[in-house]
């Protein structure tokens, strides 16, 4: 039994030893700051000087200012139109790739590339393809498609419009994400057992039948996780925003808010107090969504 | 317009060939197509990008893509932008070449490879293979990080990081990065499939610990660490907001933000920004289609099986 409790012992030392290096590095650079940040929410100040005490008050404001709730608000479009069509056309790509033809691996790869060279940088080429003058190559199309069909060509201002700057960056983060979570489900369909589909369709099961009631609850778990990334990071969306369209436009997202409020503004309270209610509401539409999850399971 | 009319004639005849075909040929034509049409919309923009690379400022707002091929000649077609590019940046801070802002990149992006994968590597170790204290609360606080957003932890990491005298260095966005929590959950998951009795045997052969993790765990998770090694270059490459807030010497920047500040720059002339970004996306391209197997093995063998 000594010898036993001994080993446990050294057991944790060498567990915590090993730990060390990592641990450390998010005490100093995510823990503490977030409990800085916590408490500077309670605080007015700003570039870090004369914080005084003020309770409520950054929280009460984002409820006052039009702002921060036109941000809430646009943050929320975003999501609902980003996480079901995420869901959907990663499913469906995942679903035209899950077959073994000739060229099926070069069709892969072709799909594969966005997530390659997603980031900032592909995202800024965008603003270009989807410039609003008639020179804009989305427009270029779109106005000779208009003057075949018989219609006055009219270049639609994509990213510098409120109707349309949304949508607009709607589809280019999709280009990139629906990359990347297809991959994700694509591997749980090859999981998938061949011989469910065969026996199912000896059966005399149809080919949506089939995909109801194998394919579905097969890769249900995956997809469920693909909902539940994808939510949190229409929560966090900034970058494509920024880039795009810097806030204008209808398009200014709580964590885009978050930052103008801390490094333009410079008011540190109030940013925190929106980064805060925004961690709120992730971390409950996350457990929100898992027991959802469950209960479909 | 003959060019549309064309389209609608060969999409006509398509459509009449698949319903003379056998009907179980048709749909794998069908499938085929919608692919072909698919992949074209993925990658239209990269080749509208690099044909803008290429063009000559004269003609960039003439053509779409690329002039036709008859009117290629080096007035038409050239490395203009790229010369451009590299020909030298006049700002408040003296001459500033591009290939300066490559090299950063790359120094930073491979920094900010290997120094995650030690340290996530090893802390996934430990989470996976050994019993301590506060685990379960060490592993919670990491699970409620990843719902933060990282606009949270800016403000007081900017605090720490100008007080530590670090403003302006790498060490603001090295010390920060080095830890991932993400990666370190994928190293836990794919070391908990690591059997006990290899460590155990390690252990009775005299093996230490650090040499255990080195020589026994490492090479069996290594599609992993491929997969680790390319998300953590892709997250250093692409990194905004970090280099944006803590750099301000302009020879230091890196590629993303020098392409966005130069973004209002070259509107007139944005084939200079584009034969960049090429430049650009080009490295961490080659990476992913070199390690592609290993990362796709090693993000579903963590994420799916979970």
């Amino acid at each position: 039994m000594g010898r036993l409790a001994g080993r446990r012992a050294s057991e944790a030392a060498t567990g915590w030893i090993l730990m060390t290096p990592a641990a450390t590095v998010l005490t100093v650079c995510v823990f503490v700051p977030t409990l800085i940040a916590l408490a500077l929410s309670f605080t007015q100040c700003s570039r870090f000087l004369n914080a005084h005490f003020v309770g409520f008050d950054n929280y009460l404001q984002i409820v006052r200012d039009r702002e921060c709730l036109g941000a809430f608000v646009n943050t929320l479009y975003y999501l609902v139109l980003f996480v079901p069509l995420n869901l959907a056309i990663s499913l469906g790509v995942a679903l035209l790739l899950n077959r073994t033809f000739r060229g099926m691996k070069l069709i892969r790869s072709i799909y594969f590339v966005p997530v390659a060279v997603s980031g900032i940088v592909a995202v800024s080429v965008f603003r270009f393809i989807f410039h609003s003058g008639a020179a804009g190559p989305v427009n270029a199309l779109l106005t000779s498609l208009q003057s075949a069909m018989g219609f006055d060509p009219q270049p639609v201002p994509w990213l510098w419009d409120s109707r349309w700057a949304m949508p607009t960056i709607i589809f280019i983060t999709l280009w990139k994400s629906t990359a990347f979570f297809s991959i994700i489900i694509l591997a749980a369909l090859q999981d998938v057992p061949r011989e469910l589909h065969e026996a199912a369709a000896v059966d005399g099961a149809g080919r949506w039948a089939r995909f109801a009631h194998i394919t579905v609850p097969s890769v249900a778990p995956v997809l469920a996780m693909v909902a539940t990334l994808s939510s949190i990071g229409a929560f966090r969306v900034f970058e494509p925003m920024f880039v795009l369209t810097g806030g204008r436009y209808d398009t200014q997202t709580i964590a885009l808010k978050a930052y103008t409020t801390a490094f333009q503004t410079g008011e540190l309270g109030l940013a925190n107090a929106i980064s805060f209610a925004l961690m709120v509401i992730i971390l409950l539409a996350t457990l929100g969504m898992n027991r959802l999850s469950r209960r479909f399971e | 317009m003959n060019a549309w009319h064309g389209m609608i004639l060969a999409a006509a005849a398509v459509y009449v060939a698949l319903r003379l075909a056998r009907r179980k040929a048709s749909t794998v034509y069908a499938r085929y197509l919608l692919l072909a049409v698919a992949s074209g919309l993925v990658l239209s923009p990269f080749v509208w990008l690099v044909c803008s690379a290429f063009k000559d400022k004269d003609v960039l707002m003439q053509f779409t893509f690329l002039p036709p091929v008859r009117d290629w000649s080096p007035d038409t077609v050239n490395l203009q932008n790229f010369r451009d590019l590299f020909s030298g940046q006049q700002t408040a801070q003296g001459t500033v070449y591009f290939w300066e802002y490559i090299v950063n990149s790359l120094f930073l992006a491979g920094a900010g490879t290997i120094i995650p994968l030690f340290f996530c590597s090893l802390g996934g170790y430990a989470l996976a293979k050994f019993r301590f204290r506060a685990k379960k609360l060490l592993m919670a606080f990491m699970l409620a990080t990843m719902m933060m957003p990282g606009m949270l932890f800016l403000a007081p990491v900017y605090r720490m990081i100008y007080q530590l005298g670090w403003m302006d260095t790498y060490w603001a966005l090295l010390v920060p990065g080095a830890v991932n929590v993400f990666g370190m959950f994928l190293f836990r998951q794919a070391i908990t499939a690591v059997p006990d009795s290899l460590i155990e045997a390690a252990r009775m052969d005299g093996a230490g610990e650090f040499g255990i993790y080195l020589h026994v765990v490492m090479p069996l998770v290594r599609p992993m660490s491929a997969a680790f090694c390319l998300i953590a270059f892709l997250g250093a490459w692409n990194a905004f907001v970090g280099p944006q807030v803590f750099l301000q010497t302009q020879s230091k920047l890196t590629l993303p933000v020098v392409l966005n500040q130069s973004l209002g720059l070259y509107v007139q002339h944005y084939g200079t920004y584009m034969a960049g970004t090429l430049l650009a996306i080009i490295p961490p391209a080659v990476l992913f289609f070199a390690l592609q197997k290993e990362f796709v093995a090693g993000l579903t063998s963590g994420a799916v099986k979970g």
